[in-house]
């Protein structure tokens, strides 16, 4: 008799949820899912990374389902413009520009702009950069921002993957490549024969999070997350989690750490 | 202007007011369609930003321009040498050609361009990405048109060799005087589609960073976030370099015809 | 001419299309080849105009011995004239120029002497206001009297007709058969290969009946027309010339 009520009171409250379910729209998230440790995926495909969790985050804080939308680097803004995503969380650096096309977030990470050189190129600081160099950059990024506007005599060499842009260096067929700064330090670890990096920020750049003109309200609940998530230490465990060898390495080099 | 070949057996030349309304209704329905997609997007247009970089797109265009130019001589010739090998007696020759044409026919050629660019090239010492770009378009392009050659050529039919020797030909007269004239009528058709396929596929360089109109359109697009008003230009800078090929091949085509 | 084959062989793809065929014309003129279709006569004219070289036997013209290496095959080709059935000319060349290149690359003649000889040929054959027309646009009786011409217009030692003829309706036919009448009252040598038996037997000096792969008949054509010997070229000949 109380197992048949027991079941009974269940599939009633199945009906109470559903309505639940229903209101709660997914909270679409755009990111390009070839940015490690930010923005990746593991072996079987699952998008992973600090920008996932944070966003993961930010949707149970709202109450939301979150869906990762995995586009190119220079489609997200379109597509938040055209309604395809609600948000962008891409370690997006906030700049002039983007702000005429779209809203940001309070920023949620400090980096900046720093060059990954060919070990026997002799450049050891933007200075260098003038005359005749070939610099690698990546479409879309500031870094190409930068080198359009201000590297004028260089020849820019505008590459679709970071990928590339790295072997470009590697290869010695370009002589920097204008990237941010954890990104930066991670190629050098991986090519510590073939290039070197100048960490020292030439340029500060702020990640915030990006969302459509005009949702404000969506802005203010992404904002007041971003203070509780770093009151709360969410940060500092995420730093702990992906990005333990980056704490480490900056902090003997001198540098503040990210976050 | 051609006659509707397959629906009308009486050889009555179009009238022009005909033609002309043809064309009329045909472009306003595409710009319906599109308007209606526009219209739906509630899509604000910025012309004025990509008007400010206008300069890019003339250096891009008129980079894919030259690189366009000096791959279609390079792959005519190389696909009329691999033609003729692929038909010669030599077997080496047969064989090379063959897997030259399998080869380039049967991988993508994004993936040619990365493998010929970051790895032979740079075993070879070759740097300058351009240089590459051409080679790599020219292979690439060469093997199809190694192929409509030979199709070409084979569909000249060996009545007229027989014709031919008879005459007291040598194989080399036969090739000079009666295959290759009449293979150029077959061919024209399919080559000049590969001509224009070739400018269309230079736009894959920018893969390598070879500063031609894609890559361009897409720094404007990347700068000025208006999608659109970024590659409506680019689609009018390749029709603009199509269209005049199929065009004079039209053309061509009906110079050469003759009564058979 | 004087022709002499021994033992001639030839097969497609396993299949036997002339068999130890022997035969001899001494003297001739004009030598006709009728016989069934497929009995193998295009492929032997093709052997002895040096278009192909037979699988084994031999072929002697005066007495000498057709060497079938391609080098020689091809300098003999540019001493005969060959007129096929169909398809002869170069359909992007006009009728002038079919003639006057072959002249000019075959034969070494300068561009006014190709050009002179070509028209002279072609208003023997009353063609001379026909000459800048391409092959399309000219009748199928026009295209082989161009054909003819063309293989004449260097003076050949001797002329191959392949069923020059089989192809064209009865009013082209009599064209054709009169230029052909034409060429023999030049005084040259012919080899014919035809269904025209009529023709044949007025024109030739030598028939031979093709049947098989076999050369059945051979002599005078009155004679082998009226009394041939095997079953095969009697029915053949009754068949033919009933209507």
């Amino acid at each position: 008799m109380i197992r048949l009520i027991g079941r009974g009171v269940r599939r009633f409250s199945f009906f109470f949820l559903l309505p639940i379910v229903v209101v709660a729209q997914p909270l679409r998230v755009g990111m390009e899912l070839a940015y490690p440790p930010f923005e990746m995926t593991d072996a079987a495909g699952t998008p992973v990374g600090v920008s996932v969790a944070i966003a993961e985050a930010l949707g149970e804080s709202m109450g939301r389902p979150v869906e990762i939308r995995n586009l190119p680097f220079q489609g997200l803004i379109p597509a938040l413009r055209t309604g395809k995503i609600d948000l962008i969380l891409s370690s997006m650096t906030r700049t002039e520009e983007r702000a005429r096309a779209i809203d940001f977030s309070d920023p949620y990470l400090t980096t900046g702009l720093t060059l990954l050189v060919a070990a026997d190129s002799g450049i050891d600081s933007i200075e260098d950069l003038k005359e005749g160099s070939v610099v690698a950059v990546k479409q879309g990024t500031t870094g190409h921002l930068y080198a359009s506007r201000n590297l004028t005599s260089s020849n820019i060499l505008v590459l679709e993957k970071e990928s590339a842009a790295v072997l470009e260096v590697v290869q010695g067929k370009a002589d920097a490549f204008i990237y941010d700064q954890m990104s930066t330090y991670k190629h050098w670890q991986r090519n510590r024969e073939t290039t070197r990096a100048l960490l020292d920020p030439f340029r500060k750049e702020y990640w915030a999070i990006g969302i459509r003109k005009g949702d404000d309200t969506l802005r203010e609940e992404v904002n007041a997350f971003l203070a509780t998530f770093r009151d709360s230490g969410g940060f500092d465990a995420l730093g702990d989690q992906f990005l333990q060898e980056q704490k480490e390495a900056f902090a003997e080099l001198g540098y503040p750490f990210v976050f | 202007m051609d006659a509707p070949l397959l629906y009308t057996t009486a050889r009555r030349a179009p009238s022009r007011i005909g033609v002309a309304l043809g064309w009329i209704v045909a472009l306003a329905a595409l710009a319906g369609f599109f308007s209606f997609a526009f219209y739906q997007l509630d899509y604000a247009w910025n012309w004025d930003g990509v008007w400010e970089y206008r300069q890019k797109f003339f250096t891009g265009w008129w980079t894919t321009v030259w690189i366009s130019a000096a791959a279609l001589v390079l792959s005519t010739v190389t696909g009329f040498l691999v033609a003729l090998a692929r038909s010669s007696p030599v077997h080496v020759l047969r064989s090379l050609s063959t897997l030259y044409i399998e080869l380039i026919r049967g991988t993508p050629f994004l993936v040619q361009i990365l493998i010929f660019f970051y790895i032979v090239a740079d075993g070879y010492g070759i740097s300058n990405r351009y240089l590459v770009g051409v080679i790599v378009l020219s292979v690439f392009s060469g093997a199809y048109i190694a192929e409509i050659f030979r199709a070409g050529m084979e569909g000249v039919s060996s009545s007229q060799r027989e014709s031919a020797r008879a005459v007291g030909f040598t194989p080399f007269q036969t090739l000079r005087f009666v295959i290759l004239p009449q293979a150029i009528r077959q061919t024209l058709p399919p080559l000049s589609g590969q001509f224009a396929s070739l400018i269309k596929d230079s736009s894959l360089l920018s893969i390598i960073a070879v500063n031609e109109l894609t890559l361009n359109a897409q720094e404007v697009n990347s700068f000025t976030f208006s999608t659109f008003e970024s590659f409506l230009p680019l689609a009018i800078g390749y029709l603009i370099l199509t269209l005049p090929i199929s065009l004079f091949s039209r053309r061509m085509e009906e110079r050469l015809k003759h009564p058979s | 001419m004087n022709l002499r084959i021994d033992n001639l062989s030839l097969a497609f793809d396993g299949k036997p299309v002339l068999r130890e065929i022997a035969a001899e014309a001494k003297d001739v003129g004009v030598l006709a080849i009728v016989g069934p279709s497929g009995g193998g006569k295009s492929t032997l004219l093709r052997i002895l105009s040096g278009l192909l070289p037979p699988d084994s036997g031999e072929v002697f013209w005066d007495g000498s011995k057709m060497s079938f290496r391609e080098k020689d095959l091809l300098a003999y080709r540019r001493k005969v004239g060959t007129v096929f059935q169909a398809f002869n000319l170069f359909p992007h060349l006009s009728a002038e120029e079919n003639i006057a290149l072959p002249l000019r690359e075959v034969h070494g003649c300068t561009l006014a002497d190709a050009r002179d000889k070509a028209m002279e040929r072609l208003a023997r054959f009353q063609l001379k206001d026909h000459g800048h027309k391409k092959p399309g646009a000219l009748s199928g009786g026009q295209r082989q009297r161009v054909a003819i011409a063309r293989a004449m217009a260097f003076e050949p030692a001797l002329l191959f007709f392949d069923e020059p003829t089989s192809a064209l309706d009865p009013e082209m036919t009599y064209e054709v058969l009169e230029a052909i009448r034409e060429v023999r009252e030049e005084g040259r040598d012919l080899l014919l290969v035809t269904h025209e038996i009529g023709f044949a037997r007025e024109i030739a000096d030598e028939l031979w009946f093709l049947a098989d792969g076999k050369i059945l008949e051979q002599g005078a054509p009155k004679d082998v027309i009226e009394h041939s010997g095997t079953e095969e070229a009697k029915r053949f000949f009754e068949r033919v010339l009933r209507w």
